[in-house]
């Protein structure tokens, strides 16, 4: 490694800070909080994610100065346990191979760790007034703040893990905090249960990731991102002499059965760690438990939402983009899965009232995006929509809970109208975020949506103008929303005293919304600082930075746009460069003018088309009858099969086992009769034992 | 030799007939002492027959040890007296099955 700047070197060989201070805050908290701090618990937290957030910008830099050689490196921090060398062990060169804690420093690791640790502590930050009431730390002050630490621990070892090893502990110790989190209020029962729903339904997911980290290992032998890649890459084309070099094997005629192996098991691997990311990044048909992870409380449901939880499987198919390009047929799945879910998740957020869960299914459906960007094959585009996203879906979360605070716990928005007046602060942090997240031109989330659309269109058509629609979708019932809480009649629930909320609240807020209106122009600025270069060609400074990353996905992009009829050959390039911007950029505004229209300029609009086609008004509000299908389907047969195994145990075992007792205890009580308690009794019992044995040794003898 | 061992005999009868049949802790008590006795008059009859010392110091072993033992059980004594207010033996009855 190599970098002239000792601090940041420094940072480069001790990236295992960024994971550690989290984590220690979160011990502190947790040995001390309850005792000692108490109302002083957020400190450790704060302090912990905030040196992460610095080393991570050092760490930025460093990276920055590395040669691109050097990020293939991984680098290993120790040796964990043997693998115990596999019966069938196909390399047999190397006598003792160990699992590793190892991390991989790259430009995507530094703009995750960077994205990740400072939106976190914005809500870290931001907490510490939330979970007050009339400044008084509420009920678990200190749990909440050790969790939260723990989260942020969790994530950024899922981000610089080096393997798959770690990658998949840092995957669960994501879902073990999110269910912590979410049902940080246990008592309520509705807390408690979406805990436990968050928590399955990310388990069927594991379910297929964690066996393809196993397959990944039965074929490769190893875990290690480097090779696994590296090796990838050669099987698929072919190139045996590379092959053996990557994985160290001995003779080519074991080279070409590997890569037979690797060809034919490429797809499925592939699949299988989709699993895992439909799952934590809740894309159809798993993302049920997102919407209901609002029952946390609201900075949860930012940190959920935007930096630890929900971004995971995103960042993972980027970071396997070698896996996943090696056969198209699984960016289509990728691809298409991303866009039904964006526009499925869309629909349904426009006939919700809860602002949250209005909150929540826009996350899906930007996730949708990013899968639907990771799948067309820019998978820069993807991460560079998951930071913008992670600034203003954080703030609008954080707004959200401001109001939520204000209101005195009410998320409804048909209970509360005309905050405007009320909450000046939270309102425009609020309407920046909506204005992100709709597309608004020149905001962040315009400059990230625009070219996913625009890579859409030219691999998938049809997913691209499905895309367009979800556009339209977002900028309505984000407005919507906005309309509704905040204009209008001033409305206020009974018994509320509404007020602002704390200064570590609105500071956190601003700061946010910095991020959300500007966060965008890291990506169309250009690398060497000369302005504004365009929106699609070249990109700018954030996918110069990532680009070396992300050579699976262009040059398997590149070789398909010469096969002849092969997907990529759709479309025309030059039909769309500045159309699309001003096409999205008008439906984006369109979008905001109709919501206008709707719940401002004529509020009975809405009436109207509800009255006029109710059964489409009652599936969007119902959300299209998921949970309802999923427990006729799932939960009831998984019952009843609970309920039988039940009654077997119940009746029958428990029978066998009754029998089985009942004959010693017949006989113990037959005998219990003779024990008196009278203890002369027992003394004329030895006595007379004794004159019996006495008179049989004495006539026998 | 054969009066010191009806002299145990006697000591020992005595103390079991006791055992048996009074009603009161103490009386109980005292009785698996008179027991006890008497197996130590016939400790130290053998010892003299067979003109030696171990019957005479087991003996004494078996009196320090009767101590040790009567020191426990009056103390268990006092504590059931306090429970119930009364010796009588028929009251502990608890373990009846």
């Amino acid at each position: 490694m190599g970098t002239e700047h000792p601090w940041l070197q420094w940072a480069l060989d001790n990236a295992w800070l960024i994971p550690v201070l989290p984590l220690l805050g979160a011990a502190l908290v947790g040995v001390f909080g309850s005792r000692l701090l108490r109302g002083a618990s957020h400190w450790p937290a704060i302090l912990g994610v905030a040196g992460a957030v610095l080393l991570s910008i050092l760490l930025y830099q460093g990276v920055g100065e590395l040669a691109h050689e050097d990020y293939d490196r991984t680098q290993v921090v120790y040796e964990w346990f043997p693998t115990g060398a596999a019966d069938d062990l196909q390399t047999d060169t190397h006598d003792e191979s160990w699992f590793t804690v190892s991390f991989r420093l790259d430009p995507l690791t530094a703009i995750m760790l960077l994205t990740v640790t400072v939106v976190s502590l914005l809500v870290v930050i931001y907490s510490r007034d939330y979970m007050r009431h009339h400044n008084h730390p509420e009920r678990g002050y200190e749990r909440f703040f050790a969790f939260m630490a723990l989260f942020v621990f969790s994530m950024t070892s899922l981000v610089l893990a080096g393997n798959f090893l770690l990658l998949y502990l840092g995957w669960e110790l994501v879902g073990l905090c999110s269910y912590l989190l979410i049902g940080f209020y246990y008592q309520r029962p509705s807390a408690a249960a979406a805990a436990k729903k968050a928590f399955l339904v990310n388990r069927i997911g594991d379910f297929g990731f964690g066996i393809g980290v196993l397959l990944i290992y039965l074929t490769f032998h190893t875990l290690d991102y480097q090779v696994v890649f590296a090796a990838t890459t050669a099987a698929m084309s072919g190139a045996t002499d590379q092959l053996q070099q990557v994985l160290g094997l001995a003779d080519t005629a074991s080279a070409t059965r590997v890569m037979l192996l690797i060809q034919d098991r490429v797809a499925i691997i592939a699949l299988l760690l989709f699993c895992g990311a439909i799952g934590k990044s809740a894309q159809l048909p798993l993302y049920v438990w997102l919407p209901d992870a609002m029952e946390g409380p609201s900075p949860v449901s930012a940190l959920i939402h935007a930096a630890t939880m929900v971004t995971a499987g995103v960042y993972m198919v980027a970071r396997c983009g070698a896996l996943f390009v090696a056969d198209y047929r699984v960016m289509i799945v990728v691809a298409v899965v991303g866009g039904v879910t964006a526009l499925f998740a869309a629909t349904i957020a426009l006939a919700q009232y809860d602002l949250k869960r209005i909150l929540a299914y826009s996350t899906i459906s930007q996730l949708g995006y990013m899968f639907l960007g990771l799948g067309a094959y820019a998978a820069d585009s993807a991460i560079f929509h998951l930071y913008t996203h992670a600034f203003f879906k954080a703030l609008l979360f954080l707004a959200a809970g401001s109001v939520m605070h204000a209101m005195g716990g009410i998320i409804d928005v048909r209970r509360f109208g005309g905050l405007r007046k009320i909450l000046p602060v939270t309102f425009i942090t609020f309407v920046i975020g909506s204005l992100a997240l709709a597309g608004f031109p020149l905001l962040s989330g315009f400059w990230s949506k625009d070219e996913i659309i625009h890579a859409a269109l030219q691999q998938q058509p049809v997913l691209g103008y499905m895309a367009l629609l979800t556009a339209v979708l977002t900028a309505f019932y984000t407005f919507r929303m906005v309309f509704l809480a905040f204009f209008g009649q001033e409305k206020i629930p009974a018994g509320v005293h509404a007020h602002e909320s704390g200064g570590w609240m609105l500071w956190s807020l601003i700061l946010l919304s910095v991020g959300a209106a500007f966060a965008g122009y890291a990506g169309v600025t250009s690398f060497t600082g000369h302005g504004f270069v365009g929106l699609f060609e070249p990109h700018g400074k954030f996918h110069e930075f990532l680009h070396p990353v992300f050579t699976p996905f262009t040059a398997a992009l590149a070789e398909m746009q010469f096969l002849p009829g092969g997907p990529g050959s759709h479309g025309g390039e030059a039909a769309h460069d500045y159309t699309l911007m001003y096409v999205s950029a008008g439906l984006a505004i369109l979008g905001i003018v109709v919501a206008y229209l709707c719940y401002v300029a004529a509020p009975t609009l809405p009436r109207a088309v509800r009255d006029a086609w109710p059964r489409a008004y009652r599936i969007l509000n119902q959300k299209y009858y998921v949970d309802e299908i999923y427990d006729a389907a799932v939960i009831r047969p998984l019952r009843g099969l609970g309920d039988f195994c039940f009654g077997m145990d119940n009746y029958f075992v428990d029978g066998l086992i009754w029998v089985v007792t009942a004959v010693p205890q017949f006989l113990g009580h037959l005998l219990r009769s003779m024990q008196r308690g009278a203890m002369q009794a027992y003394g004329l019992g030895m006595v007379t034992g004794l004159i019996i044995i006495v008179v049989l040794v004495l006539t026998r003898g | 030799m054969t009066h010191y061992l009806i002299v145990g005999a006697l000591l020992f009868g005595l103390g079991l007939v006791g055992f048996l049949s009074r009603r009161n802790l103490i009386i109980v008590f005292l009785s698996t002492e008179l027991m006890f006795q008497g197996a130590v008059v016939n400790f130290v009859a053998f010892g003299r027959l067979h003109e030696n010392l171990q019957g005479q110091s087991f003996a004494l072993f078996l009196l320090a040890i009767a101590a040790v033992e009567a020191s426990l059980a009056l103390a268990l004594v006092v504590l059931l007296f306090r429970r119930k207010g009364t010796l009588d033996v028929e009251v502990w009855r608890a373990m009846q099955g």
